[in-house]
């Protein structure tokens, strides 16, 4: 596939699956058993059903399906998804806001992935003939099955309350989202731990690892010098994309650890059937998910193409 | 000198690979190994080196390199004599360097960990040694990447690595198979006849009937992972007495007498 | 050995969907002489603030939760199997269009999807089972139509057509045996996420109904009186994670089978 062929193709696919999930939203909306228009009037103590049909008049939900989406898409374009309905503010900064926090969140859990499966592929990979290897593939496998959200309330019932450690509130900066990428990064490490040993084993049989052994590098050196970076590098595209999944982990861990992030917001809003903002942050959301995933694309691309000319450098 | 006795090597369960293997290397003679595929040739060159893959066991026999069984020693120390003492000429060359780094990074880093020399002196021995196996253009070839190279340059670069450590046992798994005609003549009249008269004992695995006529001093052929025939290569040659060795010479006979002879000897 | 690390996860899963059947006492009776009512016959794992029998509702908990997991992920399998199949068959794998749609939708994660629909239609039973039917659907189509790409493509196929075989013979006999391992190891992880999903959303106060108990609410229940019977909080989470474990090792014993064939 030529470049060109393969950049139109991966622009056509993130506009599908913006186009897909902001249609499905609409589509569900309408179809929800409940009703936006009466779900704001009972907040704002309007309730008598001209009232209600007042509203909806408003809110243009008495318009066909897809005027109304049509609509709400030439805005989008624009960057303008309206107000909130039930705080009045601007919804393009509520979401640029709340995806600071959920980004912050998210690239802290990765690196903290990283840095874990990287060490814990490798000790089990030094440690794969023995009990304690066996022990860790185990463990690998039991950490993926813990969910993610019991770890956040277990961190938060011991560490922070009964030892009072951390005031989950109370902490600023990085510190702050520290506990909720911990808990989001636990599956992850098991995961990519395993993913990692797998590599360097596949590695380690290598012809190339043969003639090292054979020129007398020490055991240890070869892995850590060869197979390693290779095992990173073939992971590197799921690594990626799993990042995309973070994204929407991170919004049950952000309401365990009430953090204003956009699972936090998305959360909160479709309880309140806020409308704009329901659409606007499923927006958001896809439009992540799908470029980490077109990254990920992109990069086993450039992996292949540039191992195939021999050019990869550190 | 090494001298492997009755060797014998499983796989962890159970199969057998090798059984009472037993030969010698001395230095300035050259053994070769043959037999058919899947005989436990490799196998039996991994065994002496140490580098067995992970699923099988050297379980009985010695390998005494000057009368002291390296099966006895540890891991770390078979490993430290590998390269130094005994060298390896890998089969493929192809595939013999990792595609991530540059040959000169995995030529300097071999001679720094190998040699004890500084990064400065490792890279002088690795350009003075791809210039002695007559690589031209050698700054080009330091820097460049394993694919960037044919499989001729690769394995002179090999042998470079080999020329540089100066072991005193020479072990080479079918070195001659991923080569062309010209490189193979290289390789064969060039370096392997020069490592016998600097006086290192030469270990040629190979199926290369016209190598293995025109170096070998002495030939073992294994068969089913048993040792089945062995001896000096002109006797073999000449009055081979096993069925497979039978029919390995009558081939090679075979090809001479053609009319499809290419340059074989001179 | 081999059999028993296959078919004790397998049990595992069936007793926690079924065991509602052998459930001792109502689930929902409540007794407010028995509250916090220590382990006993009567109450195997005692019982909780309202004197419920605490073995009973994690047993109908287990039907609720596991209940829309097993289902749904049969009629995944079945359903997007036969759809993958069919359209691995056809020429669409030359689709520009067709496959930028396939990558595009299944790029986005079940959990994506999950909390559109609960969000919107509100969390209950149907919704739960629609969501993840829809979410695994997708990427089920797309890998038993990548796989039978890529089996089709292969010699055997070739002898089959050669020696007669029916186009739906070869997608069924020959073809479909041949990928249902991967098919399977997919569905088993797509499941334990499923589990700890479900449970994630009834814990964050998305309940799946008022009167429904399953493991995620009675999580939720419980942590209010962690601190005076903690064991209320831990048999939930220990059947989430026997169950989310069952399945992550029934995947693994299907991609291990992989390898030794």
């Amino acid at each position: 596939m030529s470049t060109k062929k393969f950049i139109i193709q991966k622009i056509i696919q993130l506009i599908l699956a913006l186009l897909f999930v902001t249609a499905i939203t609409f589509i569900l909306m309408r179809l929800s058993p409940i009703d936006a228009a009466e779900a704001y009037a009972r907040r704002s103590f309007r309730v008598s059903t001209e009232e209600i049909e007042i509203i909806r008049e408003q809110m243009g939900l008495k318009k066909p399906l897809v005027i109304q989406y049509t609509n709400w898409l030439k805005d989008a374009l624009r960057l303008d998804f309206g107000k909130s309905l039930v705080n009045n503010r601007d919804v393009f900064t509520e979401i640029v806001g709340a995806g600071k926090i959920t980004g912050l969140i998210v690239l802290l859990s990765t690196v903290i992935q990283a840095v874990g499966a990287l060490i814990i592929g490798g000790i089990t990979y030094l440690t794969r003939h023995n009990l304690i290897g066996k022990a860790l593939r185990f463990l690998a496998i039991a950490a993926i099955s813990i969910p993610a959200f019991y770890l956040a309330t277990a961190f938060i019932d011991i560490a922070a309350v009964k030892w009072g450690l951390i005031g989950v509130a109370g902490n600023t900066g990085l510190m702050r989202y520290f506990p909720a990428a911990l808990c989001l990064a636990v599956g992850g490490i098991a995961f990519f731990g395993q993913l990692i040993e797998k590599a360097i084993d596949q590695a380690m049989n290598e012809d190339s690892i043969l003639y090292a052994r054979c020129r007398g590098l020490s055991e240890r050196y070869i892995v850590v010098r060869y197979a390693v970076p290779q095992a990173v590098i073939s992971i590197i595209p799921t690594f990626m994309q799993m990042m995309g999944m973070c994204m929407a982990g991170s919004a049950i861990v952000e309401n365990i650890f009430s953090l204003p992030g956009l699972g936090y917001l998305i959360i909160e809003s479709l309880i309140d059937r806020d409308l704009p903002i329901i659409f606007a942050t499923v927006l958001y959301l896809a439009f992540a998910l799908v470029l980490f995933n077109i990254l990920a694309d992109i990069v086993q691309r450039i992996l292949l193409k540039e191992q195939k000319e021999g050019m990869v450098k550190f | 000198m090494l001298e492997v006795r009755n060797l014998a090597v499983h796989t962890l369960n159970g199969k057998m690979l090798l059984d009472d293997i037993s030969f010698i290397a001395r230095p300035g003679i050259c053994a070769g190994i043959t037999g058919p595929s899947g005989s436990g040739k490799t196998t039996l060159l991994k065994a002496i080196l140490g580098v067995s893959d992970g699923n099988v066991l050297v379980n009985h026999g010695e390998i005494l390199l000057d009368d002291s069984n390296l099966l006895k020693r540890s891991a770390v120390e078979r490993r430290n004599l590998c390269g130094t003492d005994l060298g390896f000429i890998p089969q493929n060359p192809m595939t013999a360097f990792n595609v991530y780094f540059t040959i000169g990074a995995q030529m300097s880093e071999t001679f720094q960990k190998r040699l004890g020399l500084c990064k400065k002196d490792a890279k002088q021995l690795s350009i003075d040694t791809l210039k002695k196996v007559n690589l031209p253009d050698t700054d080009r070839v330091y820097a460049a990447y394993p694919n960037q190279l044919s499989g001729g340059m690769l394995q002179r670069i090999t042998l470079a690595v080999l020329i540089g450590l100066n072991p005193k046992y020479v072990f080479a798994d079918e070195p001659t198979s991923a080569l062309d005609e010209v490189n193979k003549q290289y390789f064969l009249i060039e370096q392997l006849e020069r490592l016998k008269k600097n006086n290192s004992a030469v270990v040629l695995v190979s199926h290369d009937d016209q190598l293995l006529q025109k170096l070998c001093d002495e030939i073992i052929v294994l068969q089913n992972g048993k040792l089945i025939e062995e001896g000096r290569a002109d006797m073999i040659f000449s009055n081979p007495a096993n069925e497979w060795t039978r029919e390995f010479v009558t081939l090679s006979n075979f090809q001479k007498k053609g009319t499809w002879i290419w340059n074989k000897s001179q | 050995m081999k059999k028993l690390k296959f078919v004790i996860p397998i049990l595992v899963v069936v007793f926690c969907s079924l065991g509602f059947m052998l459930a001792p006492n109502n689930p929902y009776a409540m007794d407010a002489a028995h509250k916090f009512a220590s382990f006993s016959a009567d109450y195997p794992f005692g019982t909780d603030q309202y004197g419920r029998c605490e073995f009973s509702r994690i047993l109908y908990g287990g039907q609720v939760t596991l209940g829309i997991v097993v289902v749904g992920a049969a009629i995944v399998l079945l359903i997007g199997t036969v759809i993958g199949l069919f359209l691995g068959r056809m020429s669409t794998g030359k689709s520009l269009l067709f496959n930028s749609l396939l990558d595009a939708v299944t790029a986005i994660p079940p959990l994506a999807y999950l909390i559109i629909f609960v969000g919107i239609w509100g969390n209950s039973i149907p919704t739960m089972l629609v969501a993840l039917t829809v979410s695994l659907i997708l990427r089920m189509i797309k890998l038993s139509k990548t796989q039978t790409e890529i089996e089709l493509g292969k010699a055997y196929v070739l002898c089959a057509i050669s020696s007669g075989a029916s186009k739906m013979r070869i997608l069924f006999v020959h073809v479909l045996p041949n990928m249902i391992r991967s098919l399977i190891h997919f569905l088993c992880l797509s499941c334990a996420e499923m589990i700890m999903s479900i449970s994630a959303f009834s814990f964050i106060g998305l309940n799946l109904g008022d009167d429904v108990i399953d493991w995620g609410s009675m999580l939720q229940e419980s942590r209010t009186v962690y601190s005076v019977r903690s064991s209320l909080l831990y048999f939930p989470i220990l059947f989430i994670f026997i169950c989310t474990l069952a399945f992550n090792l029934i995947a693994r014993q299907m991609e291990g089978g992989e390898e030794n064939a």
